[in-house]
Formats: C-alpha cells, sequence, structure tokens
C-alpha cells in the first residue's frame, strides 16, 4: 500500500514537471486573483491603493465651505478638483473614467449653521458606482461631523467666555443630500444590476473555456480533427463551426441569465432590452475565441482547466465584473482596456443603469470584436501551426 | 486484381525525418482498385508514418503522394473524399452514439442529407452494428467501437481505404468478422493498404505484401513472391526416441538438417517440396530412426521476414 502511494507520487510529479503550464497556474494563479483582489477592494478596507478625484464647487465662500475645503485637502487620498459650475461637476461625474461623486456648497450654508440650521452639501453621485459612492460618503459625512463638532465647541466657549449664553446661537449641523449626476437618473441601483451581467459574463467564460477548449483538446487527442481532414473538411472550418456552436450557446446563456435576473430580481432591462444582446454578441464571441486560445496552447486536459479557469477569473475581475472597475489601481485600469470584460460590463452599466440608447452600446461591441478577432487568429495560427 | 490497372494511390520516393531518426527512406508503393496490400513490419517500423503520409495528413520531407495519379494539391476536397482512414487510435466521439458518430464523418465527408441517411444505415449493417445504432459508442465492447471506426471509415464509400492496425485489441470473433468485412470492401473495387504487425492476418486477406522494416521497404509482390524472397523452403519437424545413426540424416537426398537437439529428440529438416514427404519417413525408417511424431511447416512471412531482416516481426525497432 504504501508502495503504491509512494510509486503513484513520484509518477504524479513527474507528469506535473512534464506539464510546466498546469505548474506555472497552480503557483501562480492565487497570486494572479489576490494581486487583483487585493489592489482593487483595498478602499473598503480604510486604505485604498489609489486616490480619487473630487470635484468640488464653492458657491458658498464662507467659513464653513473654507473649513471643509481645508478638511477635504488633509485628506489622505483625496485630489481636490475645484470648479466654479455645477453643471460642470455634474458633466465630470456622468462622465465616464472620471470620478463617482462630486459636492456642491450651497450659498448661505455658513450662514445657515451659524444661524443654528441644518444645511445640507449636494452631492452628485454616479449610481452605477454605488459601493465607491457610499465608501466616500462615509469619510465625507466624518468630515461633516468634525466641522459640526468644531464649530459648536467654538461657540461653547465663547458662550462660557462671554457668560451670556442667552445671547448667543449655537450652531446648526452640517449634513449632505445625494443628487443623481443625470438629471431624471436613480441616486442608487438594484445590485443585481451589477451581479447579473457581472457574474453572468463571469461563468460565460468559464462555460466557453471548458465547453470549447477541452472539446477541442479531445478532439486533438482522440484525432478526429486528423482524421476528418483527410476527406477534405479544412480545419480552420471545422474550428470556427465549433466557435460558431458555443457562441450561440453563450447569447442563450446571456439572454436565459437576464430573463431570471428580471423575473426574480427586478433587475433593470434599460430603455431597450433588446439593446441587451449588443455587447452579449460581443463577449460571447470573444470568449468562445478565447477559448480557441487555451485550446491550442494547452498541453494536456489539466493546462485546459488551470489555465482557462485562470484567465476567466483574472479577466472577469480585472473587466469589472466583480466590482467596480475604479476600484482598481491606475495600471490595472489600463490593463483593463484591453480585455473584452471591461467593454461589455461598460455597455450593461450603460443600458441597464444609465438608461442610454443602444448606440451607446456600439463602440464597446467593436472593441469586443476586435479583442475576438485578435484571440481568433492567434487561435487559428497557433492550431495550424500544431497540424503541421 | 489486376496489375494493368491504374493505382488509385501512389507514394513516389517519400522519406521522412523526425528529428535525428530518418522514420521513411525513401519509400514507393501502390494500390490499385480492387487489391488489398499489406503493410506489414514490426512497431516502429514507419507503418503509421507511410499511411499518415498516404493519407496526406503528414508532409514527407521528400517525395510525393499521388491519388488518382495527381497531387492531392490539385483538388484537395475531391481527392481526399477518395481516400478512407481508419486510424489505429480509435478516432471517434465517445458520447456519440453509432449512428451519430457515422452520420457525422458522412457529412462532413460531403454526402448529402439523404445519401448520408442511406450510406449510415449500409455502413453500420456492413460491420454489423445494424441494431446497435442508437446506443452510445463508450458502452460498446473494445471489438464493437473497432467495427465502429471502420464503419466511419467507410461511409462515404471510398475508392482508397487505408488501415492502420485495425484489429488491435480485439477479440477472436470480431476480428473475423472485421477482416472479412475488408476482404468484401476490395472485392466490390476499392483498395486497400492494410497496416499490421499480424503476418497472419496478411497471409489471409492480402493480395500484395510490403514488408517494411526500420523505415524501408525490404520487399514487396505477392504472398508467393515474398515468402520465396525469403528463400525458405518447406520443413519437416520430428520428434524422435533413441539415437540418430552416424552421419545423422546426410544420407537422406534433396534434404538439409537445419537444426537437431539430441537432449530434447527434435530435429527440423529442411526439404524441395511437401512432395517429398513419404520419401523422407521411408529414408528415416531405413536409417533406423524411431520417429514418434512430425509435423510439416510450409514457409510464410515470418520465416521470410526473419530471413530478410534477421529480427521477427514482434521485435519492436528501436
Amino acid at each position: 500500500m504504501l508502495r503504491a502511494i509512494w510509486l503513484t507520487t513520484q509518477n504524479e510529479a513527474r507528469l506535473l514537471v512534464k506539464d510546466p503550464i498546469v505548474l506555472f497556474m497552480l503557483l501562480f494563479a492565487p497570486v494572479i486573483i489576490i494581486t487583483v483582489a487585493g489592489y482593487s477592494l483595498g478602499s473598503l478596507y480604510g486604505r485604498s491603493a489609489n486616490s480619487f478625484r473630487l470635484p468640488l464647487v464653492d458657491l458658498d465662500h464662507g467659513k464653513v465651505a473654507q473649513g471643509i475645503i481645508e478638511a477635504l485637502r488633509r485628506e489622505h487620498g483625496v485630489a481636490l478638483e475645484m470648479l466654479d459650475d455645477p453643471d460642470e461637476a455634474r458633466r465630470v461625474v456622468s462622465r465616464r473614467d472620471r470620478t463617482p461623486i462630486a459636492m456642491l456648497i450651497p450659498a448661505g450654508t455658513s450662514a445657515a449653521v451659524a444661524a443654528g440650521g441644518q444645511p445640507g452639501l449636494i452631492l452628485f453621485v454616479d449610481p452605477v458606482r454605488r459601493v465607491e459612492v457610499n465608501a466616500l460618503e462615509l469619510r465625507i459625512d466624518e468630515l461633516c461631523r468634525r466641522i459640526t463638532e468644531q464649530a459648536r465647541t467654538a461657540a461653547q466657549s465663547q458662550i462660557e467666555s462671554f457668560g451670556a449664553p442667552q445671547a448667543l446661537t449655537l450652531p446648526g449641523s452640517l449634513g449632505f443630500v445625494e443628487h443623481p449626476a443625470i438629471e431624471g437618473e436613480a441616486v442608487a441601483v438594484n445590485a443585481f444590476d451589477q451581479y447579473v451581467p457581472g457574474f453572468g459574463v463571469t461563468f460565460l467564460l468559464i462555460g466557453m473555456m471548458l465547453g470549447i477548449a477541452l472539446t477541442l483538446f479531445d478532439e486533438r487527442d482522440w484525432g478526429t480533427l486528423k482524421r476528418l481532414q483527410v476527406s477534405g473538411a479544412p480545419l480552420t472550418g471545422m474550428l470556427l463551426g465549433k466557435l460558431f456552436a458555443r457562441f450561440i450557446v453563450g447569447i442563450v446563456q446571456m439572454v436565459l441569465l437576464f430573463a431570471v435576473g428580471w423575473a426574480l430580481f427586478g433587475i433593470s432591462l434599460g430603455r431597450n432590452p433588446l439593446a441587451l444582446i449588443i455587447p452579449t454578441v460581443g463577449i460571447s464571441f470573444a470568449a468562445a475565441a478565447l477559448g480557441l486560445v487555451v485550446a491550442s496552447i494547452a498541453t494536456a486536459h489539466d493546462s485546459v482547466m488551470s489555465v482557462g479557469v485562470t484567465i476567466s477569473m483574472a479577466m472577469a475581475a480585472i473587466g469589472g465584473c466583480w466590482w467596480p472597475l475604479d476600484f482598481e489601481p491606475g495600471w490595472m485600469r489600463e490593463l483593463a482596456r484591453w480585455l473584452p470584460t471591461t467593454w461589455t460590463m461598460q455597455a450593461f452599466n450603460d443600458l441597464m443603469i444609465r438608461n442610454e440608447p443602444p448606440s451607446a452600446a456600439l463602440l464597446p461591441l467593436a472593441a469586443t470584436i476586435g479583442i475576438g478577432v485578435i484571440f481568433i487568429v492567434a487561435g487559428l495560427l497557433r492550431f495550424l501551426s500544431l497540424d503541421d | 486484381m489486376s496489375p494493368a490497372k491504374a493505382p488509385l494511390l501512389e507514394a513516389i520516393e517519400i522519406s521522412k525525418s523526425y528529428g535525428a531518426r530518418l522514420a521513411l527512406d525513401n519509400v514507393s508503393l501502390a494500390v490499385r482498385p480492387g487489391e488489398i496490400a499489406a503493410l506489414l513490419g514490426p512497431n516502429g517500423a514507419g507503418k503509421t508514418t507511410t499511411l499518415s503520409i498516404l493519407a496526406t495528413i503528414l508532409k514527407p520531407d521528400s517525395g510525393q503522394v499521388l491519388i488518382n495519379g495527381k497531387p492531392r494539391k490539385s483538388d484537395p476536397t475531391g481527392l481526399g473524399r477518395m481516400l478512407g482512414l481508419v486510424p489505429q487510435s480509435l478516432a471517434l466521439y465517445p458520447t456519440l452514439s453509432a449512428a451519430q458518430n457515422v452520420w457525422h464523418f458522412a457529412r462532413m465527408q460531403g454526402l448529402s442529407h439523404n445519401d448520408a441517411i442511406e450510406h449510415c444505415k449500409r455502413a453500420l449493417d456492413e460491420v454489423g452494428l445494424g441494431d446497435r445504432a442508437s446506443d452510445p459508442m463508450h458502452a460498446f465492447s473494445g471489438g464493437m467501437k473497432r467495427l465502429l471506426n471502420l464503419a466511419c471509415g467507410i461511409v462515404h464509400r471510398p475508392p482508397v481505404l487505408l488501415l492502420d492496425e485495425p484489429t488491435v485489441g480485439v477479440d477472436f470473433q470480431s476480428r473475423e468478422q472485421l477482416l472479412a468485412r475488408i476482404r468484401r470492401y476490395a472485392d466490390a473495387g476499392a483498395g486497400v493498404i492494410y497496416s499490421t504487425h499480424y503476418m497472419e492476418e496478411a497471409e489471409r486477406i492480402c493480395d500484395r505484401v510490403l514488408l517494411i522494416d526500420r523505415g524501408r521497404l525490404i520487399a514487396e509482390g505477392d504472398l508467393e513472391k515474398v515468402i520465396s524472397l525469403g528463400g525458405s523452403r518447406p520443413r519437416i519437424e520430428l520428434t524422435y526416441r533413441g539415437q540418430l545413426p552416424d552421419g545423422r540424416f546426410g544420407s537422406l537426398a534433396g534434404v538439409r538438417e537445419i537444426g537437431t537437439t539430441v537432449s530434447e529428440g527434435k530435429a527440423i529438416l529442411e526439404m524441395n517440396s511437401f512432395a517429398q514427404v513419404a520419401e523422407v519417413l521411408h529414408g528415416l525408417r531405413t536409417l533406423d530412426v524411431n520417429v514418434v511424431d512430425f509435423n510439416l511447416h510450409s514457409p510464410n512471412l515470418s520465416d521470410a521476414f526473419i530471413a530478410l531482416t534477421g529480427h521477427t516481426l514482434r521485435d519492436q525497432v528501436l
């Protein structure tokens, strides 16, 4: 028994060493995922890996506004950007790749606080980036509390020095109210509006890896592809046929997922539900093409699984399927621009949450198809070279 | 078989190396309509490489392959469909049924929907799997899988069939069925190249033999010709009791002693022909040799192979 265990262990080690791709993935896949998650979710635990820009419009020009601005300038990880026009602040938020939140200090805020009122700062928010908005609002709330406390402490000491409390009014408290960055838009979203497309894309990628890469690898292994080539079937045609079948399955998978999301979780399907087919087509195409690449580089079943799943999960994570893209540090966001998942999530967010027209999904579609074409060409070239 | 018929498939001076190892060295061969040509050699002799090149899925380093007198590239699809390959490994879809497997190959090989229906049924019936058409391939025995492998190769009725060790791992009964079906397929006009290291199969169903060893074609011709190239003659294998006379078998005319084990009481004598048997037995009685048993042995491919190469058919060529 022990001999069998020992010999089997030795043989497994030999098999593993013979397959460096599996070995690499076993060792480095967790590192990749941990790196992506660590950099992306760092801000949720208090210390973000990157700073955020905060556009601010000061219409108050009073002491309270001055206190807020000075406090924000001292805040770690906040890059304050002073603007003059509230509409410009709104536009900055509604534009992608900018900032999830902008602040407006309304005129008369200082006076209202001094008079014991409860004026509110106005925050323009992007509902798509709700998680970031919440994290930032916690910091702004703390800032308001500190400023209110300082004002009250100052007033209290004045009262004590003058000894005439009846002659002075204690300052009021400072709060904030949310306004949508785009008129008519909601300030909060259904969490499933993010999760359904995000995890749908993740499982689409994994499904494609298993569906395409494993079956292609099997066919190479069984010799069926070679055998069919004898009788004139072109290899390229057979490969594209396989991709097309899985591409259709991918579209059906996403459509079913959206139907279930709508029926069970009440997700938004945007102003034109049919438009959701645009990013769905793009990501199904790119995922199928990626499956071809994985099949062409894999040397064993184990390689397909490890390479495929690692690539799928990394692409989903970096591309914003699991958390907002803006959680990620700059270099990772740059990398994300080259991933089909990023463009697909952008299109789903625009259509489902920002209620943009179908045309908003066309650029992401073009980018996704372009990336997919690169994958297909690379996969075909690799397959054809193996064939020779 | 008619030697006058033009070859359906022809290899002209093909060579192939894998790195520093020369797998095929200037091999030329051909197969004609109605003919089964056995490609016979030990494991590693170059049979699969030859078949892969003939099937045009492996490029030779030099030489060329002609299908119906033309290179494949002159009509890749049309000429390719003249070929049917039955590889040594089971190149099938395990989860599909027998009918689905055959159907896929039929359609991929250019048969129309209606033709495919007819051809699939016929192919499965021909290999004896007609009543198991809807069963999944993975539920089949090893022999049935081999038969299905054959059905997928013949479903489009290719004029040339390339078989790579089709009976490896097949039980006796399935092997008999398979050999009979291949013979019938050739009798219907197809040219068949049958790669094997089982010389008895080659002797049974093949019209012509191509002996290959270490990548070289060492003999080619009909069975009798190849056997005669080995220089072997009929033998009588004796078991005797007692002593042999002085001079042993030297006084027997037309007989050559090729091996005697005195301690076991066994001797092997080579004759010019089997017509000498009675005369040899009479001579032995005259010499007072007490023969208790004897066997007659006809020269066969194995003898020829040993004579031509110095090793047996089942030896691995390293």
